[in-house]
């Protein structure tokens, strides 16, 4: 069977029966619904943690073990109306947090630094500003990087983000506002939008 | 000001664009602050959104093959039946009904993995090479040629090999090996066997500078293409034969997909020590036997030669076949030197820098001296002799006496070596 993103459906199909279907078959590890969950988020959570680590190795390293972790995990998914998408957050922050964790206490060799640098050479611009808004993102909590994340990378809207990080939309308005002026205040007033003058 | 109105004023911009009218001067200056935070992190996006798709296919068929190794331990069954947790006991509660679905799933793992297999196949580029070059790479890939095109004067090959598919834009002026001799892209023929050094263009194709034509010596048939998986910690200690070779435009990291000979093809990013050790022993790192381990870091291994000698390439197989030997006697120029150790297999080579001038070694191989015409484009890796790129290239370092290894094609009008790659080593007097 083919995933339904070939026949034309959004495997997150916007109604509630259609996203608890999915999740049924997941928590059953159905081929088809996996496969749509893959294709359907591989590229939110990369987005969500390559802002958090330094490499696209490490990006693609730990987006992979997201889903390996969701797998393993299929038959402890509760779907009370929480999205799939949600829990892969969710899981992504946890090994992004245990990774730099271990990081940490070992540290990174200065190889790394040498070597998990972006290397493509026509896009210094964008390397520069993505080192730049990870050294940033360091800097603000966890439910700072969160929202920024999935309102801004992942272009969550209000609603979306209360519902996938359990807040209310005025609660995800307040720390929205708090975490892009930690932002602001880490980025040392570094401006990339493109209506900036260099 | 207000928070509770700020909350309000930001979302309000963010959704409209603009800055409510009702909104004081502080508080628009405030908002057009947080804005342009907001603006500086979409920036970023596209960038991340094309690392994304590019190593999407390696993550999927990684995330297959795991599903796969899940099967025994999912589908235990018999009197080891797991404990359902009470999330999913509300979805399923009858016995019979469990098997049930369990059947389903033994059929449905064994679909994914096809599914997973497939999907790898068709994925982005309609290339199973994703993951195996980056834009900027120089590439050593070998396969056969099962497609030509030209297109507005430019020649594309299309190759398929165990290390993936890939295409391969040929120009006229590229260096040519056919057997022995120099040849011409006109050499070309569905079939045959090629081996690409070149580099690595945006849309993922390979500019080739270097072609090795083994003629009719391609895989028969359609070949496969593979499915490289990245390589994982867990795998380690992984011996094998390397099926391509890539190193990034910094030089400092590089990329190898290997075959293990048990039907496991693995890409591997390797640290730049071992690239060094790779090009040092053979600068043709195709069908090299390397020793994969852990490299130091996350995400990046090291490398030891297995071989005691540099291998020589079995056309249409990327295998190690036997060490490179060759019927010419006393060869007549230095060109003729580099293509006699390098019988089908790029110019490789080894030895001793005797002199220089501008951009132009004189080495002392133990075949005879040959000449090689290090290029603007030409990939250096200096080790740890501390020459400067520069001062390779204008002449001003003082070169004599160092190991050298060269990786290049021949350039039948100057009967020099055109080196793609040039790895100095420790410094030896010349004999």
């Amino acid at each position: 069977m083919r995933p339904a993103e070939d026949e034309g459906e959004d495997p997150l199909a916007a109604t509630s029966d259609d996203a608890e279907q999915l999740a049924r078959r997941a928590a059953a590890r159905a081929p088809d619904a996996w496969t749509a969950i893959f294709d359907a988020h591989y590229r939110s959570v990369f987005a969500f943690v390559r802002f958090r680590l330094r490499g696209s190795d490490e990006a693609e390293d730990i987006a992979a073990q997201v889903f390996e972790v969701a797998y393993s995990r299929a038959d402890h998914f509760d779907y009370r109306g929480i999205p799939i998408e949600g829990w892969l957050i969710g899981i992504a922050r946890n090994l992004v947090r245990d990774h730099l964790r271990k990081i940490g206490r070992r540290g990174y060799e200065e190889e790394l630094m040498d070597t998990t640098a972006p290397t493509l050479p026509d896009n210094a611009i964008g390397v520069d500003l993505r080192e730049d808004l990870r050294l940033a993102m360091k800097s603000l909590t966890g439910d700072q990087q969160t929202v920024l994340s999935l309102r801004f990378l992942l272009d969550k809207s209000v609603t979306d983000t209360a519902r996938l990080m359990d807040r209310s939309e005025d609660a995800v308005k307040n720390l929205q506002r708090r975490a892009l002026a930690a932002m602001q205040r880490s980025l040392h007033g570094i401006d990339y939008s493109p209506d900036s003058s260099p | 000001m207000n928070n509770a109105r700020l909350d309000r004023l930001l979302e309000a911009t963010l959704s409209t664009g603009a800055i409510p009218p009702d909104a004081s001067e502080s508080e628009r200056a405030e908002v057009a602050k947080l804005l342009r935070v907001a603006t500086t992190l979409r920036a970023g996006l596209p960038a991340v959104e094309a690392e994304a798709d590019a190593t999407m296919p390696t993550a999927r068929a990684r995330f297959g093959q795991y599903m796969a190794r899940q099967q025994p331990t999912v589908l235990s069954g018999g009197h080891a039946h797991r404990a359902l947790p009470p999330a999913l006991t509300s979805f399923f509660v009858a016995g019979a009904r469990l098997a049930a679905i369990r059947a389903v799933a033994s059929i449905g793992i064994v679909a994914i993995v096809a599914l997973f297999v497939f999907q790898f196949l068709i994925s982005d580029g309609g290339t199973a090479s994703a993951g195996v070059l980056a834009p900027g790479d120089y590439v050593q890939l070998g396969g056969t040629v099962t497609a030509q095109t030209t297109d507005n004067g430019i020649r594309r090959v299309h190759l398929v090999s165990d290390a993936g598919e890939f295409d391969v834009e040929v120009s006229n002026d590229i260096s040519v090996v056919t057997g022995q001799v120099a040849g011409d892209v006109s050499a070309v023929r569905l079939g045959d066997h090629l081996l690409v050094g070149g580099v690595v263009g945006k849309q993922g194709q390979v500019g080739a500078r270097t072609l090795v034509v083994s003629s009719g010596a391609g895989t028969k048939g359609t070949p496969s293409p593979p499915v490289p998986v990245k390589l994982r910690p867990a795998a380690l200690p992984l011996e094998g034969s390397i099926l391509s070779f890539s190193l990034s435009l910094d030089l400092k990291t590089a990329r190898v997909v290997v075959d293990d000979g048990k039907g496991g093809i693995f890409l591997a990013r390797i640290n730049r020590k071992a690239a060094e050790t790779l090009l040092l022993h053979s600068a043709n790192a195709l069908g090299t036997r390397v020793r994969l381990v852990g490299g130091g870091a996350p995400g990046l291994f090291g490398l030891a030669v297995s071989d005691q000698q540099p291998p020589a390439i079995a056309p249409g197989t990327g295998a190690v076949a036997a060490t490179a030997t060759t019927s010419i006697t006393a060869p007549s120029s230095p060109a003729a030197v580099a293509l006699a150790l390098s019988p089908n297999a790029f110019v490789d080579v080894k030895g001793v820098i005797v002199g220089h001038e501008a951009n132009i070694l004189r080495v002392q191989t133990a075949r005879g001296l040959v000449l090689v015409v290090v290029r603007t484009d030409t990939r250096i890796l200096m080790g740890d002799t501390g020459v400067t790129h520069d001062g390779m290239l204008n002449g001003a370092s003082n070169l004599v006496g160092y190991t050298v290894g060269v990786a290049g094609g021949f350039d039948a009008k100057s009967d020099h070596i055109s080196a793609d790659v040039v790895i100095l080593g420790p410094k030896q007097s010349a004999k």
